[in-house]
């Protein structure tokens, strides 16, 4: 982790403290027991996001490490994922769309691949906050990979930040809902399997993440699943 | 009157404890979210003095430091920089740029420091600069006793 990085997290970590302490030295001082439960939510919600921040680097820190692999139904993680997001985040107005292909199992560990899937999918929901939104979760079986699309028609991307999403601590989002790990992450599960991930992007129109995951020559991962 | 504050802090959190305080010591306090907003406020309304952040979206608290320095409506404005910023090279920039105090976070006693600090900023101006900021301590505003009793 380079010093710029330990910078940032140092500076993202103190603005919460800096929240929790302030608050909590005018709660001390505040004699309207009413106001206090306004104190204690802004000091929980600080205190959250400095969880958060410690969450991230326990993923960001596991990924080097060899986990338990099995073969794994990209479909069903997509199917899971799509759910978990859904349970994270009160989405009302967006329209999903299947288009799975029969593809190949492949042979990782499940809960990275979830990992990849819920961060692409709530990433795609944030993008597509407060319109009427249309998630595309698309799946085919190439030559030597399977591939899976992950569209919305969202804000899009600007491009002069196409090339640094996939960088540690690059963020465009608001104090508080992000500290740039997500798409690093998925970035590095997916290369430690030998996939590719590429991006397309329009501002005002979406943007479709197409990921490529090598199917392995020797027999293993060829069980098929349904579309 | 009271004295107008701006507090200038993209942190939600951060911006109601400093707002409570300073109410509370019987200031008038306006706010921004941003480098932008800030400016946009100083260009409309006359402020006694600014607490800026300095890591913020849009425009940050340097590029506002600057602009407000090279702008003969705002050169004067004390201005308290409050930044999680604490080395001492982004310390020597905030004073180079004409920060008149600078504070870092987290704050271990945020009433004390901010009140030292805005004793300190009024102090600079009755020996540095009269615009009228500070009045004899015949004239001394509630909200000035406030800051004096405290460090007393």
């Amino acid at each position: 982790m380079s010093l710029n990085t330990i910078s940032y997290l140092i500076h993202e970590i103190k603005t919460p403290l800096t929240g929790i302490i302030g608050i909590t030295e005018v709660a001390l001082e505040e004699e309207d027991a009413s106001k206090n439960k306004s104190y204690l939510m802004d000091i929980l919600n600080c205190a959250q996001r400095i969880s958060g921040i410690v969450g991230g680097l326990r993923s960001y820190s596991r990924i080097t490490k060899k986990e338990e692999q099995s073969l794994v139904d990209i479909h069903k993680v997509l199917e899971d994922s799509l759910k978990m997001v859904r349970l994270a985040i009160k989405v009302t107005s967006v329209e999903v769309i299947k288009r799975f292909q029969p593809v190949e199992k492949i042979e990782a560990n499940m809960g990275e691949i979830q990992e990849v899937f819920t961060n692409l999918i709530t990433n795609a929901f944030q993008a597509m906050n407060g319109k009427e939104g249309r998630l595309i979760l698309s799946t085919r079986s190439l030559k030597d990979s399977i591939e899976v699309k992950v569209s919305d028609n969202g804000i899009g991307i600007p491009q002069k930040h196409l090339n640094k999403i996939f960088n540690p601590f690059f963020t465009t989002k608001n104090p508080g809902e992000g500290m740039g790990l997500g798409l690093n992450i998925v970035y590095r599960i997916i290369t430690k399997y030998k996939g590719t991930i590429d991006v397309e992007s329009k501002e005002g129109l979406g943007t479709t993440f197409t990921i490529k995951f090598p199917i392995r020559g020797d027999g293993n991962g060829k069980e098929s699943i349904g579309g | 009157m009271p004295k107008k504050v701006l507090v200038v802090d993209d942190e939600k959190v951060i911006r109601k404890f400093l707002r409570i305080h300073l109410i509370n010591w019987g200031y008038e306090v306006k706010e921004a979210v941003d480098g932008v907003e800030a400016l946009e406020q100083l260009s409309n309304e006359d402020f006694d003095f600014l607490l800026l952040d300095i890591l913020m979206p849009k425009k940050d608290g340097w590029q506002v430091l600057e602009e407000i320095r090279s702008n003969p409506k705002t050169k004067n404005i004390p201005v308290i920089v409050l930044t999680a910023k604490d080395e001492d090279n982004d310390m020597f920039k905030g004073y180079t740029l004409g920060a008149n105090y600078y504070m870092t976070k987290p704050f271990t006693n945020t009433k004390a420091q901010l009140l030292y600090g805005i004793q300190l900023i009024f102090r600079k101006n009755s020996e540095s600069v009269n615009n009228g900021l500070v009045k004899s301590p015949k004239t001394v505003t509630p909200a000035e006793a406030g800051v004096q009793n405290y460090l007393k």
